[in-house]
């Protein structure tokens, strides 16, 4: 019988055996399917350090400069100007940090995150379904695991299993990557990565390392894990960047159903108008490789083009460079392509 | 292990000895068969329950994480023994039922928009009941079923 452990910090949480559940909507399932190889379970719900949401302090100013003189004693006793607080300024923060806890439904609601990142509190508050929104987490999201249908089936030993084969590379690879980056074809199933890889943010692991989104999401080869965290790591918060007031953003998905499914092919842009001409801009595109990706060459040709139409088309149309999709998933150049195109439409529109 | 929590409005307590679903715990020793098992993944919403008001997949949940909160099941809403609550009552009238099989889920999931928000867009409603699966009505009717609802808690307010 498998044994539930409920640490209450984070401390007790590194140190318990067993495989972590935090909404469990992942976990759960793969255990219910007999594909997880791990019998305890170390349930994260009684951490309150991991459900925490924050600014953070702005860096401190290098002063080694110009060392500021010591306020005179005149100064020190004087009444007029008592130095009042200056006003919370989000954009002079260290960024905002989100508990791996917390889950999508909160971070869909967070003030703090519908006015200064909306395009991640937009799409949280919109993924997956009601249900699963109010238990599934942000750590749990990233670290999901694929949904192939031979990874989620207990008979199939596949490379990802560590096993010696890919059964969608000949078989059904309807919904499976277009670009060749390791020896599994299954793609990333998480959206939030996605978004967060566009946003810059770094995920903090126990211990205070911070690492990048991209470092974190590593570069898909090893089909054993989807993600470069060390075994049994812990992941305690996201962190981002502080907010672009400027910036505007679009997501859009290509899915079966409205919603309630994961994408087959999902796009998310953040970009900023001078003038007419885009300045910064940044691309990500899910559910077309065994991570996510930020798609630089589309980044790089429209950094200071004008935000016309046919500029954004020709960007779109590099979204699929060095793509090599299967014989199955040929349709997915095309849509990752349109995804690209109506999230920088969006994007360039105010933003949706 | 002992799992202590509030079903209905009623303290209960179950034993557990590991990481028993609160839907097996609920169908099983609590006798409370009103919360169906359709796809056991989160993906069809027939488990769908209230826990502190808010919709939960009884399916993906462990009996153990309800401990010391509020479970709203089905057989918690009806006001007393032969009367229907008004979300019920719409879906009776406004054909929001078939099989039945998904209908508590889609009940829970609606009362727990309603709570939200009493009287929503046809929109909102759409998007409160992504995770809930019919397969037999075509959901217009119980799109039509929650306006009902919205209608009908108007009026006892
Ligand atoms: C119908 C449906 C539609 C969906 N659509 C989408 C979609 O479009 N996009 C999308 O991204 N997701 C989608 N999902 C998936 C859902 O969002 C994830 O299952 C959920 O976010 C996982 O979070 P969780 O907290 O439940 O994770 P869990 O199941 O608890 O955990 C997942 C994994 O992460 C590990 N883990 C969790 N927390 C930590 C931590 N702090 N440190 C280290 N490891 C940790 C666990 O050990 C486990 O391996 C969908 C799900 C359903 C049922
Ligand atoms: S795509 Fe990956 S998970 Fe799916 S069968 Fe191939 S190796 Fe396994
Ligand atoms: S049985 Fe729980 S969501 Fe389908
Ligand atoms: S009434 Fe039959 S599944 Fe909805």
């Amino acid at each position: 019988m498998s044994v539930v452990r409920f640490p209450v910090t984070v401390e007790e949480a590194a140190a318990s055996p067993g495989e972590y559940r935090a909404g469990g909507t992942d976990v759960m399932d793969r255990r219910a399917q007999g594909i997880t190889p791990i019998e305890d379970l170390v349930d994260l719900t009684r951490v309150p350090a991991l459900r925490a949401m924050d600014w953070l302090p702005a860096p401190p100013i290098d002063t080694s400069e110009s060392p500021e003189e010591p306020p005179t004693e005149e100064e020190l006793t004087s009444e007029a100007e008592a130095p009042t607080a200056p006003a919370f300024d989000p954009v002079a923060s260290g960024g905002f940090t989100i508990g791996a806890m917390v889950t999508m439904a909160q971070m869909g609601r967070s003030e703090d995150l519908r006015t200064w990142y909306p395009g991640l509190a937009g799409v949280a508050g919109a993924g997956a379904t009601p249900q699963i929104r109010a238990v599934g987490t942000l750590a749990g999201n990233l670290l999901q695991r694929p949904r192939c249908w031979y990874f989620r089936h207990p008979e199939f030993k596949c490379f990802k299993k560590g096993g010696h084969l890919c059964y969608s590379r000949s078989d059904d690879h309807s919904l499976h990557s277009i670009f060749d980056l390791g020896p599994s074809r299954a793609v990333h199933p998480s959206t939030l990565a996605m978004v967060l890889l566009a946003y810059d943010a770094d995920v903090e692991v126990r211990g205070g390392e911070h690492r990048s989104m991209e470092a974190f999401l590593g570069d898909g080869a090893d089909p054993l894990r989807e993600n470069t965290l060390e075994d049994g790591a812990l992941v305690t918060a996201i962190v981002l960047p502080p907010p672009r007031p400027a910036e505007r953003w679009g997501y859009k998905r290509a899915i079966a159903r409205r919603r309630a499914e994961w994408p087959l092919v999902e796009a998310h842009v953040r970009l900023e108008l001078e003038g007419a001409s885009i300045g910064r801009v940044a691309v990500a595109a899910g559910a077309v490789a065994p991570v996510p990706m930020r798609l630089r060459n589309v980044e790089a040709s429209l950094r200071g083009k004008k935000a016309t139409q046919a500029n954004l088309e020709a960007a779109a149309n590099l979204a699929a460079t060095g793509a090599s999709p299967l014989p199955g998933n040929a349709y997915k150049v095309a849509m990752l392509k349109g995804c690209v195109l109506e999230a920088l439409e969006r994007a360039v529109g105010g933003g949706s | 292990m002992e799992v202590r929590f509030t079903l209905n409005g009623r303290e209960v307590s179950c034993s557990l000895v590991g990481s028993e679903l609160l839907l097996d715990v609920l169908r099983g020793p609590l006798g409370h068969r009103g919360t169906k098992e359709g796809c056991g993944k989160g993906e069809c919403g027939a488990c769908t329950v209230q826990v502190d008001g808010h919709p939960f997949n009884a399916c993906l949940l462990p009996a153990a994480e309800v401990e010391g909160r509020a479970v709203t099941t089905i057989e918690g809403l009806a006001p007393a023994p032969g009367e229907l609550s008004p979300e019920q009552q719409a879906f009776v009238e406004a054909g929001g039922i078939q099989c039945g099989f998904c209908t508590p889920g889609m009940i829970m999931a609606s009362k727990a928009l309603l709570d939200a928000d009493p009287d929503p867009a046809d929109a909102d409603i759409r998007h409160a009941l992504v995770g809930n699966l019919c397969r037999c009505t075509g959901y217009a009717q119980i799109i039509e079923s929650v306006r009902r609802a919205a209608a009908l808690r108007g009026e006892g307010s």
